[in-house]
């Protein structure tokens, strides 16, 4: 990937001294581009400041209370902590389980044969719909008494389960539906990796003797560690924010069980109307994505 | 592929299970989706049967109500103008689409060709946008909306989906820009191209396909936001996502609406997704990884 | 050590593409055996299938005896060195090299011992510790090659190791792997399309084309008594020179005259027996540069008359090529030919060391049955 300096082309060219034109042109063309993110920006510093009010949408600014949304947070609100552990426990048992799985299912489509156009459309399906749509999809699934799982548990002579209503299984019954969805995104990109591996080392591999077990082991796995690592960070990072499909089926309950950091502030700001905790509790969101992609972008192959 | 396996003599066990994988994990991936077609061909009674009923008599009503805007039930609050949220996400997602193309591509050819002071840092700025929690920039963004008047637009909303759209297509589209070999442009400069002149004569060209497959791609992110459409929008610029979760209120869950609704919203999308499947890898880890 | 012989043995890609037809072959016990031919001709193919990476389309492969056929790679115990080295990427050189040992469970420290071994043997003690990717092409190949006479196997099969090194050091480590084998005395097949390379390692030389053997035999045998047309231009370098002809009978002796060129050389006894039933049928006649001798001035044994198209001197000896007629012969000279372009020059043939060939079959009609 060469890269070039279009300046000194031209310069050489007209054998000028670099007009200001070009100096500034890079600058001229990334504008556009900027004048959006600087929107959002502006709107990010906005919310770092309604996180230092008391701001309630329905009266407008009243104080500016410095710290005090976010000690209260950390000491009083009993909610706090609680969301902040649902959130990591969200990210850690989707990580756990989309990763093995994805691999696992790209590892068997090398070994069966390429499915073609309309078999890997298929397994992309779950991945390019809306998450609400298919979360929604999944309450309908899981409901209680109308549910298809339950009855096909119940077919099988198992008991029926209150997927989305138990307080224990809910995050988990949110977790399945988030390894439906991002699954194939692991499936996709470890295939990719899959077929860029090269061939021959396979070949030596054979003649020396290895097992498969062994060639996998000591082969495949190192050579695939970019593409896991890249997955990683993606996952990692979306399963920090998540919001969707939490909001589409539980809303963060039964009891608050699903409640994650952003479902918190979104609670405080429509809820109860108080958009200087609920800020606090973004910002604090937004802290702990920017801590894990800082630390896993570092590891990134580039 | 394992050239050690043309020879295993017997049953092909490595074969067989990764077979039996494959296909639980094609019915797990796909079940949900036909029962919720399924769903959406119901009529009301059927729906809500106890047990679920798996065969049943297919009939079109929901998808009648859902585009004529009657409904069946009691209370006929209508709650959703579903024909309205379709042509809603069209414009939204496709304006903040072309949107983000123009600029886009003009700021990955910056990137990619032009060396400048700081230029890592704004591509590194760019990706930031992707990984932070939307509701961050949302929630103080509908106060400043309200304010300016800017509260369900679809300027506003073009506007703001551009956090999405953007930073996707700068990136994929740079590494597009980066793979295409320098001298073709160098040539097009000595024969008396402005830069300009090169950029569209050569680059765009070249890079034509995987711009529209990003461009495509970014349409599909577009298409399947919810908060944004949730928080900046309202009745009249209602997006199909919300549309769609409207149909699960405090009063009364249509379920067969809902399940047509999300049919409808999900075609297109799968549409798209075929079409360009090719370089979904590409477009979906902002172009990490090659092909 | 061992004897590996093939038998009928074919591969056809993908129900159309023949590459190999057909071929019997014994190679001995021991012996360092060489694949010769050029690109397409089928030989990696052979050796291929011989290793067990690519599947039999007909016939049979017997190592020691047995047939392999429905062997996997692993349970032939034989061992590899690839053309493009396909090193493990994720492993330093060190882990290369005793990855087919850790493969069979060899203990730790006999391990370490036969790795630091190869390593001096091939001069890869400095970068034990680096990944291919951080390694020069030499050393890549040297890993390569130490990989596979690391462990102890029944036969070496070497394919095309040395093409992509540069000569210098393409001759050192030539060197090398001839006194590797001696030393080892295992059998080995080496894979080339260098015909010097064949000629200087092998003990015995089966030459390819178009999936069929041309030839096989030793060294000497491929260079002095070529079967074909093929071997024959396939060999030596420079290469042999052709005339188009016929069989002219004279009493007792025969002759060869050429039309185009019009000439005629006198066919010594040994030759005559064996290509009177020719007599009057269009055939070719070959001979080595080096048995053809220049002159500026007409001599009574001349027999070609040509004129100097290109002479170059190669430092030891001179290479002269001769327009006669429309084509062009080489000849072996020492370097101080004096010719100059255009030149009148006298070419006398050493008619003891002509072949004839039969235009239509290729074949050299002093060895056919």
């Amino acid at each position: 990937m060469a890269q070039t300096d279009l300046n000194v082309v031209t310069t050489q060219k007209q054998r000028l001294r670099k007009t200001t034109f070009q100096n500034i042109q890079p600058y001229l063309l990334c504008v556009p581009s900027f004048v959006v993110p600087v929107f959002i920006v502006g709107a990010f510093f906005l919310g770092v400041y309604y996180s230092l009010t008391d701001f309630d949408l329905r009266y407008g600014i009243r104080n500016y209370v410095g710290l005090g949304n976010y000690i209260r947070l950390f000491t009083e609100d009993r909610a706090f902590w609680g969301s902040v552990w649902t959130t990591i426990r969200y990210a850690l048992a989707c990580l756990i389980i989309q990763i093995p799985l994805g691999l696992a299912v790209s590892l068997a489509l090398d070994k069966v044969g390429a499915f073609g156009r309309i078999g890997r459309s298929l397994i992309l399906a779950p991945l390019v719909i809306p998450p609400v749509v298919a979360a929604l999809m999944w309450k309908i699934m899981m409901g209680p008494t109308q549910g298809i799982l339950n009855y096909m548990l119940m077919g099988v002579g198992l008991p029926p389960v209150d997927w989305l209503g138990d307080a224990t299984m809910a995050l988990y019954s949110l977790v399945i539906v988030d390894v439906w969805i991002y699954t194939p995104f692991v499936i996709l990109v470890m295939s990719a990796g899959l077929q860029s591996l090269p061939k021959t080392p396979y070949e030596a591999a054979a003649v020396d003797g290895a097992s498969p077990l062994f060639t996998f082991w000591k082969l495949t796995l190192p050579m695939m560690r970019p593409f896991i690592l890249i997955v990683l960070i993606f996952r990692a990072l979306d399963a920090l924010r998540i919001f969707d499909t939490i909001y589409a089926t539980t809303k963060g309950g039964p009891m608050k069980v699903t409640t994650t950091l952003t479902i918190m502030g979104f609670e405080n700001s429509f809820r109860w109307s108080k958009l200087g905790m609920g800020m606090a509790c973004m910002i604090i969101a937004w802290f702990l994505c920017f801590v894990v992609s800082k630390r896993l972008v570092r590891l990134m192959p580039k | 592929m394992n050239p050690a396996e043309s020879y295993r003599t017997g049953i092909p066990w490595g074969k067989i299970l990764s077979l039996i994988l494959l296909v639980i994990y094609l019915a797990f991936a796909l079940i949900p989706i036909l029962w919720m077609v399924g769903m959406s061909l119901k009529n009301p009674l059927d729906v809500m049967a106890i047990p679920p009923k798996v065969i049943f008599e297919p009939t079109l009503e929901n998808y009648a109500r859902l585009f004529l805007g009657t409904q069946y039930s009691q209370r006929e609050v209508a709650r959703t103008d579903f024909p309205r949220a379709l042509l809603n996400t069209f414009i939204i997602a496709g304006g903040a689409t072309l949107l983000s193309v123009i600029a886009g591509t003009l700021t990955a050819y910056a990137l990619a060709r032009l060396r400048f002071s700081g230029r890592e840092d704004i591509a590194f700025i760019i990706l930031t946008f992707r990984f932070a929690p939307e509701l961050t920039i949302i929630l103080p963004l509908y106060v400043v909306y309200r304010t300016l008047h800017l509260y369900n637009t679809y300027i506003g909303l073009i506007l703001i989906y551009q956090m999405i759209s953007l930073p996707l297509l700068v990136w994929v589209i740079r590494g597009y820009f980066e793979a295409i070999p320098y001298d073709s442009e160098q040539a097009a400069l000595v024969d008396g191209y402005s830069w300009w002149g090169a950029f569209r004569k050569i680059c765009l060209p070249l890079a034509a396909p995987g711009i529209a497959a990003t461009s495509v791609i970014a349409f599909i992110f577009c298409w399947n936001n919810f908060t944004f459409g949730l928080l900046l929008g309202a009745r009249e610029t209602q997006t199909l996502t919300v549309a769609t979760s409207g149909f699960i209120s405090y009063e009364q869950v249509l379920w067969g609406q809902m399940a047509a609704a999300s049919v409808v919203t999900i075609i297109p999308v799968l549409i798209f997704a075929f079409l360009v499947q090719r370089w979904l890898v590409r477009g979906l880890t902002f172009g990490a990884v090659k092909g | 050590m061992a004897k590996i012989v093939l038998k009928d043995l074919w591969k056809v890609y993908g129900g159309e593409v023949e590459a190999v037809k057909g071929i019997n072959l014994t190679i001995e016990d021991g012996e360092f055996f060489c694949f010769l031919g050029p690109s397409g001709c089928g030989k990696t193919s052979t050796m291929r299938m011989i290793a067990g990476i690519e599947e039999i389309s007909a016939g049979q492969i017997y190592i020691d005896d047995v047939v392999v056929n429905k062997l996997p790679p692993a349970k032939r115990d034989i061992a590899m060195a690839f053309e493009t080295y396909a090193l493990y990427p994720p492993l330093t050189v060190w882990e290369n090299l005793a990855f087919p040992m850790q493969v069979r469970g060899m203990p730790r420290d006999q391990i370490e011992k036969e790795v630091q071994r190869v390593a001096r043997l091939l001069d890869l003690t400095d970068v034990l510790d680096r990944k291919p990717a951080h390694l020069s092409g030499g050393q890549q190949q040297r890993v390569s090659l130490g990989r596979a006479i690391a462990r102890p196997a029944k036969a070496y099969l070497f394919d095309e190791p040395l093409s992509h090194v540069d000569s210098k050091a393409r001759l050192r480590m030539r060197g090398e792997i001839k006194r590797l084998q001696e030393t080892l005395k295992t059998t080995c097949i080496y894979v080339t399309h260098d015909q010097l390379e064949a000629l200087a390692l092998g003990d015995r030389i089966m030459v390819m084309n178009f999936g069929e053997i041309q030839q096989v035999g030793t060294p000497e045998e491929i260079y002095n008594q070529p079967r074909n047309l093929f071997v024959a231009d396939f060999i030596g370098e420079p290469p042999f020179n052709f005339f188009d002809g016929v069989i002219l009978a004279d009493g007792e002796h025969l002759s060869f005259k050429s039309e185009e060129a019009g000439f005629s050389v006198p066919l010594p006894d040994h030759v005559r027996e064996k290509v009177a039933h020719k007599t009057g049928q269009p055939v070719k006649l070959g001979i080595r540069p080096m048995f053809i001798s220049p002159s500026l001035t007409e001599t009574p044994d001349s027999h070609i008359r040509g004129s100097v198209y290109v002479f170059e001197d190669l430092g030891e000896n001179g290479v002269l090529t001769a327009e006669v007629d429309g084509n062009l012969v080489r000849v072996m000279t020492d370097p101080y030919f004096a010719g100059k372009l255009d030149d009148p020059v006298w070419l006398t043939l050493n008619t003891d060391m002509v072949h004839i060939f039969d235009p239509e079959s290729g074949l050299n009609l002093l060895f056919a049955r």
